[in-house]
């Protein structure tokens, strides 16, 4: 089990973990801040 | 929503050409953060309670959207080096320019959100009506400047994730769709592995 979890963490904070996450990151504030559809945040529920 | 759901929509596309997400991290990024600041200061916005705009009204609100919408133009070309940020810049700038000849919020007519069933998203459909969740404010398109570039494009009210949106938005989303693309299929066909 803390084998397990070990591999876990130490997955989540390889370097090409975190590169991955930071160009997901930044390409989807690309999109969003570039983009200007209607709803952002959502668009067939009744609270936006 | 429909951007999220489009950039994932990118991945499992890539997936099933073959492509690998991990070949996105060869994917070098230069001013990501200016990216990321430029659009946390636009969520404010965004998620501001609805509210009745004077059409065609400057203020604080409306010049610091536009000056995230520059910093934003900085990172994308920024990045122009990048296989489909060309596409990205260029949504970015039509964008742009819709919003800022319209008071510097992207217009929408009254019947594109009753079509797309989001009417409760303002506080009336009159002309000047803020949309929460979005950058839009309610136009006539007889007041509605370079109304080709406004959001006019209708997903209906049936669909999963209604909405409405630009040939901007078109264009960022086909951009970051070749970005994708490229990144995660760039070593199909070339033994790569994980340790490469």
């Amino acid at each position: 089990m803390m084998r397990r979890l070990q591999l876990a963490i130490r997955g989540l904070v390889n370097p090409n973990t975190v590169q991955l996450f930071w160009l997901l990151l930044v390409l989807t504030a690309m999109l969003l801040g570039a983009g200007a559809p209607l709803a952002f945040g959502g668009g067939s529920g009744g609270h936006g | 929503m429909i951007l999220i759901i489009a950039l994932a929509a990118s991945v499992v596309i890539a997936l099933l050409r073959g492509g690998r997400v991990a070949g996105l991290t060869g994917l070098r990024l230069r001013w990501g953060w200016i990216a990321i600041v430029a659009f946390v200061a636009q969520m404010v916005f965004i998620y501001q309670k609805p509210v009745q705009k004077v059409v065609g009204a400057w203020g604080w609100q409306e010049l610091a959207l536009m000056g995230s919408y520059l910093l934003l133009l900085a990172a994308t070309w920024a990045n122009r080096h990048l296989h489909g940020m060309t596409l990205i810049t260029l949504g970015l700038l039509l964008n742009l320019l819709v919003m800022a000849a319209n008071g510097g919020w992207m217009p929408v007519s009254p019947e594109a959100v009753r079509r797309a069933g989001l009417a409760h998203l303002a506080p009336s459909l009159a002309p000047g009506a803020r949309l929460s969740s979005s950058k839009d404010i309610v136009l006539l398109r007889a007041q509605t400047r370079l109304w080709f570039l406004s959001d006019i494009f209708v997903l209906p009210k049936p669909f999963p994730v209604s909405s409405v949106f630009s040939i901007g938005d078109v264009a960022s989303v086909l951009g970051a769709f070749l970005l994708v693309q490229k990144g995660m299929l760039r070593y199909r066909g070339y033994g790569y592995t994980e340790s490469t």
